[in-house]
């Protein structure tokens, strides 16, 4: 799925791209204009820095991670899925977050993780269904859950990630 | 029985150099819960490359970028249990995994905690 159809389906930028739109040179240079306006719209205000700053490491995740057994102890490789699903997380974090490491689990989940100290770290892992697996140790305490990524992040994760970093 | 185990390491994502430590997810189970470390007690930084290198890299087709070496008793202090099988040599793995991936994810943050990060340079 390329960039676009990406942001057409997830952030619905389609509705402002009328399909009844005009055929002559004019109309068709009007509509490209516009197409570009709302990319640069959806860079700047929508998509925030955190996205741009991971969207390339995780491709090369996708690319490196995906075939079986990448670990020599029978690892399963990245599926599309979580891949696209890693990339709705990332979107929906907050513009304020840390920039997360990203890598991949053996599962073929993807994790994504924010460490200040052992005592400070935080981390979830998401794969093809949406679940959020997280963990973490904060100031002797330990904690672990399972939530899914809706429209939202849910509140519980973001909190935490925002505690390490207190 | 051993007293201090090593993970060894076929991935850059399994570690950071910058920060000198181990990930959780070097840590983190197969699909038959189990996790492959060997035995390292008394043996030289060469030999235990060695045991990578002979047992290892003849899987994945590269060498261990290094190691995660932890004590076993903070395996059994994490709650996990060690079945020493010597399949291969001095081969090991961590078992009484849980089911539930988050609470696999805390023992392998908790395990990572606990280890030490050797490169193989």
């Amino acid at each position: 799925m390329n960039n676009y159809a990406y942001c057409t389906t997830n952030y619905n930028l389609g509705r402002y791209i009328s399909p009844n739109y005009g055929v002559s040179p004019a109309s068709q240079k009007i509509r490209e204009l516009f197409i570009n306006l709302m990319f640069d719209s959806f860079l700047k205000n929508t998509v925030d820095n955190i996205y741009i700053s991971c969207l390339p490491s995780l491709y090369e995740l996708f690319e490196e991670y995906s075939e079986n057994n990448w670990d020599g102890y029978g690892a399963s490789a990245i599926n599309l899925s979580s891949y696209i699903n890693a990339i709705s997380f990332l979107m929906a974090l907050p513009s304020s977050t840390q920039v997360p490491e990203i890598s991949i689990e053996t599962d073929g989940d993807v994790v994504f993780e924010w460490f200040v100290s052992w005592d400070r770290v935080f981390s979830v892992s998401i794969g093809p269904n949406c679940e959020l697996h997280y963990a973490g140790l904060f100031e002797g305490r330990q904690i672990s859950g399972l939530e899914y990524l809706e429209e939202t992040i849910p509140k519980i994760i973001i909190d935490q990630i925002d505690k390490i970093f207190d | 029985m051993y007293l201090l185990v090593a993970r060894f390491l076929t991935q850059k994502g399994h570690y950071s150099s910058e920060k000198n430590i181990v990930k959780p997810s070097a840590f983190l189970p197969n699909r038959n819960r189990e996790t492959s470390v060997f035995g390292i007690d008394n043996l030289s930084h060469q030999e235990i490359i060695s045991i990578g290198l002979n047992n290892i890299s003849t899987q994945s087709g590269t060498a261990p970028k290094g190691r995660a070496e932890i004590l076993t008793k903070e395996i059994y202090n994490a709650k996990l249990d060690i079945d020493y099988n010597d399949i291969p040599p001095r081969h090991c793995n961590i078992i009484n995994w849980p089911e539930q991936k988050h609470s696999q994810k805390l023992k392998a943050l908790i395990l990572a905690s606990k280890s030490v990060l050797y490169l193989h340079i």
